[in-house]
């Protein structure tokens, strides 16, 4: 269907420059450095392409391509945390992400937030992953539960429930002396 | 004791009173990006994809490269000019092949023979046929290999022993001796 528009470069071109600073602060929320998030990026947009021949509009097209953010960035993060010795599993592995986390965003030319700003990107990098991108895209992105539920395919109620444990979280972090 | 799940969920109107401070945080994105990178990001990620659909074509005119290779040698080799040496050459290998064969089969026949059978075919052969045969090749035979065998061979019952030859020399006379010896 895309493929076969008389410009189909011309068409994708549109699509990217609509989408791509929602999908981009959505990844780079996640993710904090801008080279991992440009590369993440990259791939969700090959990704699109690729798939766009096959795209039959059964769901939105936005719903579909926060699928492919979710899924792409959830793929690096799980990479990452292979290649890190970090435990995350209890608080003094959540304490010792989050300095490792506060330290690498104060040496970050690319950061420009305060300091609760710095608190709040590395209390979220502390989440574990699904957390981290229900949180992302409800309190950020402001989408809906039901719209969540549609792209990463877990039940409304499961994700409340993930969004309630990340807010808890961030907000200890936040308050924090 | 337990609370109702649903009075914790924090729906943005209730995020105030679960997360104050949260609540209170400005959302626009703490981060710079490199200059011009929005602009810029659409026409490099079309490079890259160009890039890639270069290299599934060449993967896929590699893979089809064997299939014309091999129809190709085969227009060469079916030309008319070519056919007939082509053809010639084909016969003459099979001709050298089947020789080669058949020469294999002759030894594999030979070498199949044990003793056994070997005596049986000698014996039904006729001795006119045998004796032709020996007149033939007799400077090919080696004596130091047929004596031993003609001695074990000889009928011992036809052979005079030393008492009855010297008997017999003793009846003959001198004479006849003398006549038979000039």
């Amino acid at each position: 269907m895309f493929h076969e528009s008389a410009e189909p470069e011309r068409a994708f071109e549109l699509l990217v420059k609509k989408y791509q600073q929602k999908i981009y602060w959505q990844i780079r929320r996640m993710l904090n450095e801008h080279e991992n998030s440009n590369d993440v990026m990259q791939n969700v947009f090959i990704k699109i392409w690729l798939g766009l021949a096959n795209f039959r509009a059964e769901s939105q097209l936005y719903t579909w391509i926060y699928r492919i953010v979710a899924n792409e960035t959830l793929t690096f993060i799980e990479q990452q945390k292979r290649r890190s010795a970090l435990p995350l599993e209890n608080e003094d592995g959540e304490e010792a992400v989050y300095q490792k986390n506060i330290s690498s965003l104060q040496s970050d030319t690319w950061f420009d937030g305060d300091e609760i700003q710095l608190k709040l990107q590395a209390a979220i990098s502390t989440l574990p992953e699904k957390q981290r991108i229900v949180f992302t895209m409800k309190y950020f992105e402001e989408i809906t539960y039901e719209e969540m539920s549609e792209i990463l395919g877990t039940s409304v109620g499961a994700l409340k429930a993930s969004y309630f444990h990340a807010v808890k979280k961030i907000e200890f972090f936040l308050t924090k002396p | 004791m337990s609370m109702n799940h649903d009075e914790l969920i924090p729906d943005n109107e209730k995020l105030e009173i679960v997360a104050p401070t949260l609540f209170g945080l400005k959302k626009t994105p703490p981060f710079k990006v490199p200059e011009a990178y929005f602009e810029g990001f659409s026409s490099k990620l079309l490079q890259n994809i160009s890039a890639l659909e270069q290299q599934k074509q060449q993967a896929k005119v590699d893979v089809d490269v064997a299939p014309d290779f091999l129809t190709r040698v085969l227009q060469l080799l079916l030309r008319p000019g070519l056919a007939a040496p082509i053809i010639t050459f084909v016969a003459l290998l099979i001709f050298v092949a089947s020789g080669l064969n058949n020469r294999s089969a002759d030894h594999a026949m030979t070498a199949s023979l044990n003793d056994e059978q070997l005596k049986q075919s000698l014996q039904s052969l006729p001795d006119a046929d045998i004796h032709n045969y020996m007149l033939k090749h007799i400077q090919t035979f080696d004596e130091e290999q047929l004596l031993p065998g003609a001695q074990e061979n000889v009928d011992n019952k036809n052979v005079l022993d030393k008492e009855t030859t010297n008997s017999i020399l003793n009846e003959m006379d001198e004479g006849t001796l003398s006549d038979a010896a000039f």
